[in-house]
C-alpha cells in the first residue's frame, strides 16, 4: 500500500491498535511474571524460615550439650574418675561414668539425641570413649575441631568449640568442652545426632518436611508428608552445611500453596484486568484527543476547502479551542483565503472597469444593458441610452498628443459620471472617444434632460480645443434613444437607434443632442 | 478521643524512655582494674589466692558461675562479709555480676574499695560475656 493512500486517521488508529495489542500482551505477561515472581519470593521467604528454624535447632543442641557437659564436669564421681586416670592411666572408671549417661539418663536427655562421649588429653589425643552409643567413628577429634583446637593458646584453650561435621555414619554435631573446668586437664567431646532436633522444624514451620542427609539419604519425613495428598505443594529447599563446607543436610519443606496460588491468580487477574482497563481508557482518551485536536480541525479545514471548490466560496471559520499548531494553520489558511478573496474582488472590479477613465467598460455596458433590458421588459418600463462622442477628438489628440488626449478623456468621463448619479444608471466608455450612459426606467424626456446636463457639464469644463470648428472648448455630440422593451425588440435596437441619433447630431453640426426619431423607432419596431 | 490518644502517646513515650533510660554499669570504677573475660581468667589462673565474688542473687549463682567464685550479693557486701571471705586488704578480688546492665558488681567494687581493698579487678562484662565466649561453667 502506498503512503498516499493512507490517511492520518488510518495511520493513527492503526498505530493505536498496535500499541493496544502490545499493551494487552504486556499486561498478560506482567500478570504471569508477577505470579512467578511471587511464587519465587514465597519460596525464598519459606527457605529463610527453614534456615532460621535450623539455626534455632542447632542452637538448642548447643545449649543442651553445654548443659550436659557442664553438669558432667561438675560431678564428683567424674572428678574422682579423672584423678584416677591421671594417677594410674586407668580409663575404666571414666568410661563407666561416660556410659552412665547413656544407661541411666541425664537432665535434658529428652532434648538431644546423645550418640557418643569421648575424652581427650590436652594434646587432643583420644584417651577413652563411651562403649555405649554409635560405633565406627574414627578414633580422633573430628577434623574441623582438631584444626580449630590445635592452634589455640592461653585461656582460649578452655573455650568451648562446636559444629556440624560429616561422620562415616552421617552428619553429627560435636561440642568440645574443657574437662575439669578452668584448670583443664583434658577435653570431653559430646557427640549428638542432629536429626532429632532438625525434625522438630516441621512443628515450628507448620509445613510438611523431608530431611535428606549425606548421599541424599532420607533421614526424616514428617507425618503430614506421608499422608498429604492435598493441593499444590511448593517445594522449599534449604541446604545446611557442615563446618567443613560439605553439604550436611538438605531440608525440603512442602508448603501448601493452593490458597496462595488462588490469591496469586486473583492478583494476576486484577493486574491483567487493570492493565486492560487502563489500556482501554488510554486508547479511548487518545482517540478522543486525536479526534478533537487533529482529525476534526483538519476535517473542518478540508470542508472549507471543498466548499470553495464546489461553491467557489472561501469562508474559513476561525474556530476556537484548537491546539497551537492547528490554530496557527487555521489562522494562516483564513488569512490566505481572505487575501485570495480580496484579490479576486479586485480582479473582478478591474474586469468591469475601463482602465483609463475609471468608468465601466464596454463589457460591463453590454451585460448591464442586457440585464436592464430584461428587467424593464418585466417591469414594462422604458429604458434610455445615450451615446456620446467628443467632437473632433482626433484633432485634439493630434494637437495635444496622446497624453493630452488621455487627460481629456478622463476629464470628460469624470464630468459625465458627476451628472449621472442616480442609482442604477451606468456610465461606460463605449470605445475610443465614445461614451454611453444607460438610464433604466427613464422616458425620452428624462434622457434628454440628462443629455443636456452632460452637454453643459462638458462645456463648463472649459477644456481648450483649438482645432474644433464648433467651439473653442471641448464639446460633445449626443444621440439619445428610448425604447420600451418587448418581445420584438432587443437591446441592439436601442444601441442602433442611439447610434443613429448620434450620427444625426454629428451631421447637424456637432455640439448638440439628437433624439432618435419616431420614424426610426417605428421602423425598428416594425422589423 | 483526643485525650485517649494523648494518654496512649504519653504512655508509649514513658515506655520508650524507661527502656532508653535504663542505666548501664559505669565504664570504669576508679581505683579498680577493669578486665574482660579472658583477662579475668588469666588473673584467676595466675593468682591462686584471688577471691572471685559473684555479686548476683543466689538463684542465679546456683544455675552456673565461674569456677571457684563465692556468692555475695552486693546488698550483703559489707566490711564484715568481705573480711569473712577475703583474708587481707591486699588479697586480689575479682567481682562480677550479670553484665553491663547489672549494677551489682560495680556497687560491690565501690564498697570493697571504700573498705580499703587494694587489688580489685572488676569484670564488667560479667556472666553474659563469660557465656558468650563459651568459657567453662561451674555449678
Amino acid at each position: 500500500m502506498r503512503i498516499e493512500q493512507l490517511s492520518i486517521k488510518t495511520l493513527t488508529v492503526g498505530f493505536l491498535l498496535v500499541f493496544t495489542t502490545l499493551a494487552i500482551l504486556l499486561s498478560l505477561m506482567a500478570g504471569d511474571y508477577f505470579r512467578k515472581s511471587a511464587l519465587l519470593a514465597q519460596a525464598k521467604s519459606l527457605s529463610r524460615i527453614i534456615e532460621i528454624a535450623s539455626v534455632q535447632a542447632i542452637s538448642n543442641i548447643r545449649k543442651e550439650a553445654t548443659g550436659f557437659g557442664s553438669t558432667f564436669n561438675n560431678r564428683n564421681t567424674v572428678r574422682h574418675a579423672l584423678e584416677k586416670l591421671q594417677e594410674s592411666g586407668h580409663t575404666e572408671l571414666l568410661v563407666a561414668q561416660l556410659d552412665d549417661s547413656f544407661q541411666k539418663g541425664f537432665a535434658g536427655m529428652g532434648a538431644i539425641d546423645l550418640v557418643k562421649l569421648r575424652v581427650y588429653d590436652l594434646e587432643l589425643k583420644l584417651l577413652c570413649e563411651s562403649r555405649e552409643g554409635i560405633a565406627g567413628l574414627t578414633p580422633q577429634l573430628p577434623p574441623f575441631l582438631l584444626q580449630r583446637a590445635a592452634g589455640r593458646k592461653g585461656v582460649d584453650r578452655v573455650k568451648a568449640l562446636d559444629g556440624l561435621w560429616i561422620s562415616p555414619a552421617g552428619p553429627l554435631y560435636s561440642l568440645l568442652l574443657p574437662l575439669g573446668g578452668i584448670r583443664t586437664s583434658g577435653y570431653i567431646e559430646v557427640v549428638v545426632n542432629p536429626n532429632f532436633n532438625l525434625s522438630k522444624i516441621a512443628n515450628l514451620t507448620q509445613m510438611p518436611l523431608k530431611i535428606y542427609g549425606t548421599d541424599d539419604k532420607l533421614v526424616y519425613q514428617s507425618e503430614q508428608n506421608k499422608t498429604d495428598g492435598g493441593g499444590m505443594q511448593l517445594p522449599v529447599e534449604y541446604l545446611l552445611h557442615a563446618e567443613s563446607g560439605e553439604l550436611a543436610y538438605r531440608l525440603i519443606g512442602l508448603e501448601d500453596v493452593e490458597q496462595f496460588k488462588n490469591d496469586m491468580r486473583h492478583t494476576q487477574n486484577i493486574i491483567t484486568l487493570s492493565g486492560l482497563v487502563i489500556t482501554g481508557i488510554a486508547l479511548i482518551l487518545a482517540l478522543w484527543i486525536f479526534t478533537r485536536l487533529i482529525f476534526r480541525p483538519i476535517g473542518h479545514m478540508m470542508d472549507d476547502i471543498n466548499r470553495y471548490s464546489v461553491e467557489g466560496k472561501l469562508s474559513v471559520t476561525a474556530r476556537q479551542g484548537n491546539t497551537k499548531e492547528v490554530q496557527a494553520l487555521s489562522n494562516a489558511f483564513s488569512d490566505m483565503a481572505k487575501k485570495i478573496q480580496s484579490n479576486i474582488h479586485d480582479l473582478e472590479r478591474l474586469s468591469w472597469l475601463d482602465g483609463l477613465t475609471g468608468v465601466a467598460n464596454r463589457r460591463c455596458l453590454d451585460i448591464g444593458l442586457d440585464r436592464e433590458w430584461r428587467r424593464m421588459q418585466r417591469d414594462k418600463a422604458e429604458v434610455s441610452l445615450l451615446l456620446l462622442d467628443i467632437d473632433f477628438f482626433k484633432l485634439y489628440n493630434d494637437h495635444f498628443g496622446h497624453q493630452g488626449g488621455d487627460d481629456c478623456l478622463k476629464s470628460v468621463a469624470s464630468a459625465i459620471a458627476s451628472v449621472v448619479t442616480r442609482p442604477g444608471d451606468l456610465v461606460a466608455r463605449y470605445g475610443g472617444e465614445e461614451f454611453a450612459v444607460l438610464l433604466p426606467a427613464t422616458p425620452s424626456a428624462g434622457a434628454l434632460t440628462v443629455a443636456g446636463q452632460i452637454l453643459d457639464a462638458i462645456r463648463n469644463l472649459h477644456i481648450v480645443h483649438p482645432c474644433s470648428s464648433v467651439s473653442s472648448v471641448v464639446t460633445l455630440s449626443i444621440g439619445v434613444s428610448t425604447l420600451r422593451p418587448d418581445d420584438e425588440l432587443s437591446s441592439f435596437h436601442l444601441i442602433g437607434l442611439a447610434d443613429e441619433a448620434l450620427y444625426h447630431a454629428k451631421e447637424a453640426g456637432r455640439n448638440q443632442i439628437k433624439v432618435a426619431s419616431r420614424e426610426d423607432i417605428a421602423k425598428a419596431s416594425g422589423t | 478521643m483526643k485525650s485517649t490518644i494523648a494518654l496512649a502517646l504519653f504512655l508509649l513515650h514513658l515506655s520508650f524512655s524507661a527502656f532508653a533510660d535504663k542505666p548501664l554499669a559505669p565504664e570504669a570504677v576508679p581505683g579498680t582494674t577493669r578486665v574482660n573475660a579472658e583477662e579475668a581468667l588469666e588473673h584467676i589462673l595466675a593468682q591462686p589466692k584471688m577471691v572471685i565474688i559473684d555479686s548476683r542473687h543466689a538463684e542465679e549463682y546456683s544455675k552456673g558461675h565461674i569456677e571457684g567464685a563465692i556468692n555475695l550479693l552486693d546488698n550483703d557486701t559489707t566490711a564484715l562479709s568481705l573480711a569473712k571471705h577475703v583474708s587481707g586488704k591486699n588479697i586480689p578480688i575479682l567481682l562480677y555480676c550479670n553484665g553491663e546492665r547489672c549494677m551489682r558488681s560495680s556497687n560491690a567494687a565501690k564498697i570493697a574499695l571504700k573498705e580499703g581493698y587494694t587489688k580489685i579487678y572488676w569484670f564488667r562484662g560479667g556472666w553474659a560475656e563469660w557465656i558468650e565466649k563459651k568459657l567453662p561453667i561451674a555449678q
